[in-house]
């Protein structure tokens, strides 16, 4: 189709417009080019984030809050149209990641304008509110203030149930805070009602943030420019390790709700209007829902369904890291990927570098090896065997 | 769960990947021999590869004991025009090989239950996820991917963690998952995936027509399928069942740890062990 809705380019420039063909070079130690391998780094790369993530026990009831940084150095233009858009759009794609890994999750955003935070909306567990909500007031003015965002917080969060994990994650681009009072002890404060704190830095690295992720367990990174902000902000949608003391383990009262039947007229209790059919009869007290998971607003019980509890079982049952494996000559079978079919036999590259699952013994690329543990979570050699 | 059509593909032209169940249990005991059914089958892949010339359909069989490819008109087409009895023939005598081979297998392993024994369903659909993220990954014009499902023999309860992995994935990659029921009782995990991924499911009445069905309801393309009726389940049941008894529950309790169900209050989780 020649005619396309959205950018259209000129045949000219289409020749170029996905083959900056220099960019793709680097010197090798005597001074000549050679093209760069990105399929093997970004490999290695994935490997080295693999390997860190050990089979821990981590915290699958998530109440988050996201901090908002819109002070004067929120308009600065180093991140293209400006950071706060940049971080506005960034936050968005997160918070429609964090809901698909964490289904049982809540997500509350706060944000911070001259020296004063203010809560935009309530900690909630459907992802269209606060996006919309996120979208709707984008100015920036004034000082940012950490302490004033962390002790808004803290007294939210000490509302939560017992099981759910606590966690704070602050976007900040200011370079210093002004606070009212001794921010030392607001960071005590945190530490002690067991909130996870972490910050991800848009200009440069700050003690105070440091200190605050140190001292609650979170983590402190830095961006370098916009693609990395975005990585290190989809980092924090899986869940992280838990601290066992941090929530207490319980049983949680659940309701699984069946369809109600198609030509039902009721008035649903989440927005209060006539709806007819489609919607989930909550158990215990019987009144319209219109989707999962939720709150039902009469009696207060949690509503999901199966596959939201089984989006989370991959964290529970995690596919093996597979091992790193050449080509040895005579070696009969393991040409072709098992997963795609692929051939595993480059003739232009050194060494024919594949990985091999440790449980099946099949032999997969590079590409089903990122796949199947980022995505699909299955190994479909083992899947594929008794 | 919506459908799941997009405008970043070219539009009429799609990648099949049909999942077929070769469990020699359920086959041994159906109402259609599995030769009929095959033949069925073969002629749904010729009539797909003749809707569009660069429409593309990759068979994989799902044994007792092993999955494998087992036809992929990407190697077929190499050699010019494709041709209707060169396919049948090919792929017959693969899928004669992969049953042979599977059977071997099955005696070999002595843990198969027999009669009710459950196909490698989620093997299959993890197989055919890697070969559609290849294509994915071929460049700018694709295909447009869709899985069907051929599935007769019963669905394996120690599958559904992976199962609903692999629906999960699909869903993220918008493929669609269709579910051709040719066996006699309906296949939770297949309506969950039709429904979820925004596929089409199906029980036909009539097995002696099968391939009416096939043509009729999942041989149109993605795209087209914004314009065409096609049949509407009624609604899928998506309570969990409780680990204890793992009868299906409106009401439980769920462990904040490792997400267990139970139907009754325990002071102690037996998955974890975590006391509350």
């Amino acid at each position: 189709e020649e005619e396309e809705t959205g950018d259209v380019l000129e045949a000219w420039e289409r020749a170029y417009a996905d083959d900056r063909s220099w960019e793709a070079l680097q010197e090798d130690e005597s001074g000549l080019l050679r093209p760069i391998d990105t399929k093997n780094l970004v490999h290695s790369q994935y490997r080295r984030r693999l390997l860190a993530a050990v089979r821990i026990q981590k915290g699958l009831i998530r109440y988050l809050y996201i901090v908002i940084d819109l002070s004067r150095a929120a308009s600065e233009m180093d991140y293209r149209p400006s950071r706060m858009a940049v971080v506005a759009k960034c936050a968005e794609a997160f918070i429609r990641e964090f809901f698909d890994q964490n289904p049982l999750s809540h997500v509350g955003l706060v944000t911070i304008k001259d020296g004063i935070s203010h809560r935009l909306t309530d900690i909630g567990g459907s992802p269209e509110s606060q996006i919309k909500a996120l979208m709707g007031k984008l100015e920036c003015s004034g000082d940012s203030s950490l302490q004033n965002a962390l002790e808004l917080i803290h007294g939210y969060l000490n509302q939560i149930p017992s099981y759910g994990h606590k966690e704070v994650l602050i976007l900040y681009s200011a370079l210093n805070t002004c606070d009212p009072g001794d921010v030392m002890e607001t960071v005590e404060k945190c530490k002690k009602s067991k909130i996870r704190c972490s910050v991800i830095g848009l200009a440069a690295e700050i003690f105070i943030c440091k200190h605050l992720c140190e001292e609650t367990g979170g983590s402190y990174t830095v961006a370098l420019d916009e693609s990395h902000f975005k990585e290190l902000l989809l980092e924090h949608a899986p869940p992280p390790p838990a601290i066992a003391e941090y929530a207490a383990a319980n049983l949680i009262k659940m309701g699984f709700p069946q369809r109600g039947a198609e030509d039902l007229i009721s008035i649903c209790s989440c927005h209060k209007k006539i709806k007819s059919g489609a919607g989930y009869i909550c158990p215990r007290c019987k009144v319209n829902v219109c989707e999962l998971p939720t709150e039902c607003r009469t009696c207060g019980l949690t509503l999901v369904s199966s596959p939201h509890l089984a989006r989370s079982y991959h964290h529970l049952f995690p596919v093996a890291p597979f091992d790193e494996v050449t080509f040895k000559l005579g070696q009969k079978g393991g040409q072709n990927c098992y997963g795609c079919q692929q051939s595993l036999i480059n003739s232009d590259s050194q060494s024919n570098l594949h990985v091999r699952c440790p449980k099946c013994n099949q032999h997969f690329c590079f590409d089903c090896d990122i796949y199947i543990h980022e995505s699909l979570h299955n190994c479909p050699g083992c899947e594929s065997q008794r | 769960m919506t459908s799941a059509h997009s405008k970043l593909y070219s539009d009429d032209v799609s990648l099949v990947v049909v999942i077929v169940d070769t469990n020699p249990f359920f086959w041994a005991g159906a109402a259609l021999p599995f030769a009929d059914f095959f033949g069925h089958l073969i002629h749904f892949v010729n009539s797909l590869l003749l809707l569009n010339h660069l429409n593309q359909v990759v068979v994989i069989a799902a044994g007792v004991s092993s999955c494998a490819y087992v036809f992929d008109s990407g190697n077929a087409a190499a050699s010019g025009s494709p041709d209707v009895a060169a396919t049948f023939a090919k792929a017959s005598r693969k899928v004669e090989e992969f049953v042979k081979q599977d059977a071997r297998d099955t005696a070999g392993n002595g843990t198969v239950a027999g009669g009710g024994a459950a196909s490698l369903f989620s093997g299959a659909l993890s197989l055919a996820l890697c070969y559609i993220q290849r294509v994915f990954r071929s460049g700018t014009r694709h295909p447009q991917p869709r899985i069907l499902c051929l599935q007769g023999s019963p669905d394996g309860p120690e599958q559904y963690v992976a199962v609903m992995n692999s629906i999960f994935s699909a869903q993220r990659s918008m493929v669609p998952i269709d579910s051709c029921i040719v066996g006699t009782q309906d296949s939770a995990f297949l309506q969950q995936a039709s429904y979820i991924t925004g596929g089409v499911y199906l029980k036909p009445q009539e097995l002696s027509g099968l391939f009416q069905y096939l043509a009729a309801v999942f041989a149109s393309d993605l795209h087209s399928r914004a314009f065409l009726r096609l049949p509407k389940t009624l609604g899928v049941d998506f309570r969990a069942s409780c680990f204890c008894h793992k009868k299906t529950i409106d009401m439980g309790y769920v462990c904040s740890v490792c997400l267990s169900i139970f139907c009754k209050y325990h002071k102690k989780c037996s998955t974890c062990g975590f006391c509350c």
